[in-house]
């Protein structure tokens, strides 16, 4: 593997957890009703911005090299369904979290003064930021399972 | 390693300092700041203990170690007492589970992450590994249980 | 005030659309191979593809909706409305590709 694919590699995952840990960072204050309501803002763009740049450094690598060089060892190997479920499910449900991440962007930019009084309304967004996170973090398990899969 | 000392010293001279300042049956300011201070380090070790798992995940893949590693009864024991770790520091920190129960459960996972860290040539089935983990964590919160009940009889 | 609160209204509608069509265009993909093909030829990579098609319908979907008046929708009812389309999109690939794996094959 040449250096840039290493570093395409590790950027991939190193970008997704910082989405994930933005999120989480919006859920802890979001917890502690932080009237600094730029906050929410800047955690959730952040997140955006993550997710979206752990995209395109995953795409590069998933569409030059892993699916000639990696794949075809996976599934010669004892554990192919790595592949065949955890990796064909992660590399859909990954382009999702964009999306989502945008979508709690918006809402929070115009309506974070209304979190406070309508319970209703924190806890759906809440909701949304909590299935966001769920889904990176199941992402990055599968991840784990599928490099474990690539034996010699 | 660095990450597993701190939380495990973290986390138990927290709940060792805890069960102390909860003898007069109130923690006050100065109290309540030196427990903050513990929270503190004991996120800081979990993100390191994070960040380390990732690190060295990355270098066993491009090493391609393989499932013998990836697979292995320790590796597969470690991670799941990181992501059980957690998960009750997030529910722990909205309250949605006994904060008794929570503290024993992430207590206990410190200590056998400390323990998976150290002992490498572990040759004990997923299964054992796993219920001696959850064994320990009701074995552990009897004898904080144990311990709070002496503390505050004592007061 | 009021378009700025329209726009959020489209995103969240616009977000449960691209989520949608991915889960279309991958099954799709899977059970009709000329679908992945011609997402593969056009975008160079099927992925690719799928990535590109739900960003566009996206943005579509998003300057549809922002002409037509949506303060009739609650805000929390298009919440959770995401939030059940992501987890169920989630769950569904999921059973898909486990299926396919032990069940089809």
């Amino acid at each position: 593997m040449s250096y840039l694919l290493i570093f395409v590699l590790v950027s991939h995952i190193i970008l997704g957890v910082l989405g994930a840990a933005f999120l989480v960072a919006y859920l802890l204050a979001f917890s502690k009703n932080r009237d600094d309501s730029g906050y929410l803002t800047r955690m959730s763009f952040f997140a955006f911005i993550a997710f979206t740049a752990s995209w395109i450094f995953s795409g590069y690598y998933y569409v030059t090299y892993y699916g000639k060089a990696v794949k075809p060892i996976i599934l010669k190997a004892e554990f192919s369904w790595a592949h065949t479920v955890l990796m064909e499910s992660k590399e859909h449900i990954f382009l999702f979290l964009p999306f989502l991440s945008l979508a709690l962007f918006a809402v929070t930019m115009v309506f974070r003064r209304e979190f406070s009084e309508n319970k209703k309304l924190s806890f759906s967004v809440v909701s949304l930021c909590f299935t966001t996170v769920s889904i990176a973090l199941l992402v990055t398990i599968f991840g784990m399972v599928v490099s474990g899969a690539v034996a010699k | 390693m660095a990450g597993t000392a701190l939380g495990v010293g973290a986390s138990t001279f927290l709940e060792v300092f805890y069960i102390q300042f909860s003898k007069d049956g109130k923690v006050d300011i100065f109290e309540h700041e030196v427990l903050k201070k513990l929270v503190f380090i004991l996120r800081f070790g979990l993100l390191l203990l994070v960040l380390s798992g990732f690190g060295l995940m990355v270098l066993w893949r491009l090493r391609v170690m393989g499932p013998d590693v990836f697979f292995s009864a320790r590796y597969l024991t470690k991670m799941s007492v990181v992501l059980i770790l957690l998960f009750t520091a997030f529910l722990m920190n909205f309250r949605l589970i006994n904060l008794r129960i929570g503290s024993a459960i992430s207590i206990t996972s410190w200590y056998w992450a400390m323990i998976l860290g150290i002992w490498r040539n572990a040759k004990i089935s997923l299964v054992l590994l796993m219920t001696l983990y959850v064994v320990s964590i009701a074995l552990v919160y009897l004898l904080l249980e144990f311990v709070r009940s002496k503390t505050i009889k004592s007061k | 005030m009021g378009n700025k609160e329209n726009i959020v209204r489209s995103t969240l509608i616009s977000a449960g659309v691209a989520i949608a069509i991915i889960v279309v265009l991958t099954i799709g993909g899977e059970l009709n191979p000329p679908l992945k093909n011609w997402l593969a030829s056009t975008f160079i990579h099927n992925w690719i593809g799928k990535g590109v098609v739900s960003s566009a319908a996206f943005l579509l979907s998003i300057l549809v909706f922002s002409f037509f008046k949506l303060r009739f929708l609650s805000l929390t009812v298009l919440l959770w409305f995401l939030v059940l389309i992501a987890n169920a999109s989630a769950a569904v690939l999921v059973l898909f590709f486990l299926a396919e794996t032990f069940l089809l094959h």
